[in-house]
């Protein structure tokens, strides 16, 4: 009975987690859109929310990834999952509150394996997994979209410099849709199914699946709605942070951004990466700007975003430890994460009622720049 | 010293805990999808550009010519965003 309540605490918060990183990353995806103006921001959002809840469906690698890559499945418990998503959450949000955009992934694995630390010590972390699957990828993702995206406004000036830029930014406006389309779908692809990989952990930490089994179609239909209804409702700040304060993008930039974004986050997807798409898409908008002119981006808002990056897995591992030892104080039943889960949606209500008060002056600025 | 301490611990210890020839792989596609998409896609906005002053300065053959290479290229990039989906899809 406690197990259950416990899993049922983990469901509920996992797809709370889903729902801050469609809230949080996937505004990042339409950031571009919106600040080149192919698209009006709610349009923007609207595709991008019906976008990630499709791709979600596509692919499950990821997922296996998250569930079985990364800490040793014999040792995981319910409270080791849901302390690692309570330290993901707090540490979402507060980037979020600062409008920094740092992974919501990396968040997320720092969680569970500071947890998985504290629980079970260093023996129960899968280091060859974390290290091949989530640190490489970590430094190698944001250093490629940059390589891709660089190279690729090049070649687009190289094809299309001489021609008047009226025409050439109308048809780079209207390719923007098919490529922010694509990055939303990539989005989901690999975001999702980060959730989906935490839910079934802990579906087999509380024995209702077995080792080494698949995501169960329920899970999949419950994190593609949390991520989409998140991304619908959510980030304006993000929006203007990577839309107008790293560079200024003209339409070639913003779909070289994103196209070079969506091709790293789809290949890395189909080889069952997680990586962090904000990350991608940071990596790939620097590119873009930096190709074109180095002090087009405004490399003091990119140090900071860069800093975020390095901090988000020890800062995440952290608090994942700490909110394990938290729950702990109440026993090993439910009361722990009972308490730890109120706890947290106080902090999450308090986070919100200030940014909110904060924030009018941002989402007018961010709608006023469509 | 740190470079045959690198050569002596680190590097045959990154080369067994990640695949590098998978994310060789990555790097690879993400490079060509990338780059190849967003220069087939500034092709058809050359084509159709082109076309169009082709066309009003009365050279219909060149026009053709930059329309079909337009419309070419479109379905490069049409084609490749199936592909890059189809690839998703194979699970």
């Amino acid at each position: 009975m406690h197990n259950d309540v416990i899993l049922a605490i983990v469901v509920a918060t996992a797809l709370g987690f889903d729902f801050t990183n469609g809230f949080h990353d996937t505004a990042n995806v339409v950031a571009t859109t919106i600040s080149t103006r192919a698209l009006a921001p709610r349009v923007a959002v609207g595709l991008a929310s019906l976008l990630n809840f499709v791709g979600a469906f596509l692919s499950l690698k990821v997922a296996a990834t998250i569930a079985s890559d990364i800490v040793d499945q014999d040792v995981i418990t319910t409270t080791i999952v849901f302390a690692g998503l309570v330290g993901a959450i707090v540490w979402n949000l507060a980037t979020w509150y600062f409008g920094l955009p740092s992974s919501s992934s990396h968040a997320l694995v720092g969680g569970v394996v500071g947890a998985t630390f504290v629980a079970h010590g260093p023996g129960a972390i899968l280091g060859a997994g974390l290290v091949s699957k989530i640190i490489v990828p970590a430094v190698l993702a944001p250093v490629l979209a940059f390589l891709a995206a660089g190279i690729a406004i090049l070649v687009v000036y190289r094809i299309v410099g001489r021609l008047a830029p009226g025409p050439v930014n109308r048809g780079f406006r209207l390719g923007q849709v098919l490529s922010g389309g694509l990055l939303a779908l990539a989005h989901g692809t690999n975001d999702a199914q980060k959730t989906m990989g935490v839910i079934t952990l802990a579906l087999i930490a509380n024995g209702n699946l077995s080792h080494g089994h698949g995501v169960p179609t329920w899970v999949v239909i419950a994190s593609a709605t949390a991520i989409s209804l998140g991304t619908y409702l959510g980030g304006w700040r993000i929006i203007k942070t990577l839309g107008t304060r790293i560079i200024k993008m003209d339409p070639a930039q913003g779909f070289a951004a994103q196209s070079s974004g969506s091709a790293v986050i789809l290949a890395a997807t189909h080889f069952g990466y997680p990586l962090s798409t904000t990350h991608v898409i940071s990596g790939s908008v620097m590119g873009a700007g930096a190709a074109k002119r180095l002090s087009a981006v405004r490399w003091g808002v990119a140090g900071n975003i860069v800093a975020a990056w390095v901090l988000t897995l020890p800062c995440a591992a952290i608090v994942g430890a700490a909110v394990y030892g938290v729950t702990r104080l109440f026993g090993t039943g439910s009361l722990g994460p009972i308490v730890v889960a109120g706890a947290a949606l106080v902090l999450i209500g308090v986070v919100f009622a200030r940014r909110l008060r904060q924030g009018a002056a941002i989402t007018s600025t961010a709608q006023g720049a469509s | 010293m740190s470079g045959s301490v690198f050569g002596a611990l680190v590097a045959p210890l990154a080369a067994k805990l990640v695949d590098w020839g998978q994310l060789l792989n990555v790097v690879e596609a993400a490079l060509l999808a990338g780059v190849g998409i967003t220069a087939v896609f500034a092709l058809v906005i050359y084509g159709s550009t082109r076309a169009g002053d082709l066309r009003r300065r009365a050279q219909p053959v060149a026009a053709g010519l930059n329309a079909a290479l337009a419309v070419v290229s479109l379905a490069g990039v049409l084609a490749a965003v199936a592909f890059a989906v189809s690839v998703m899809l194979d699970k």
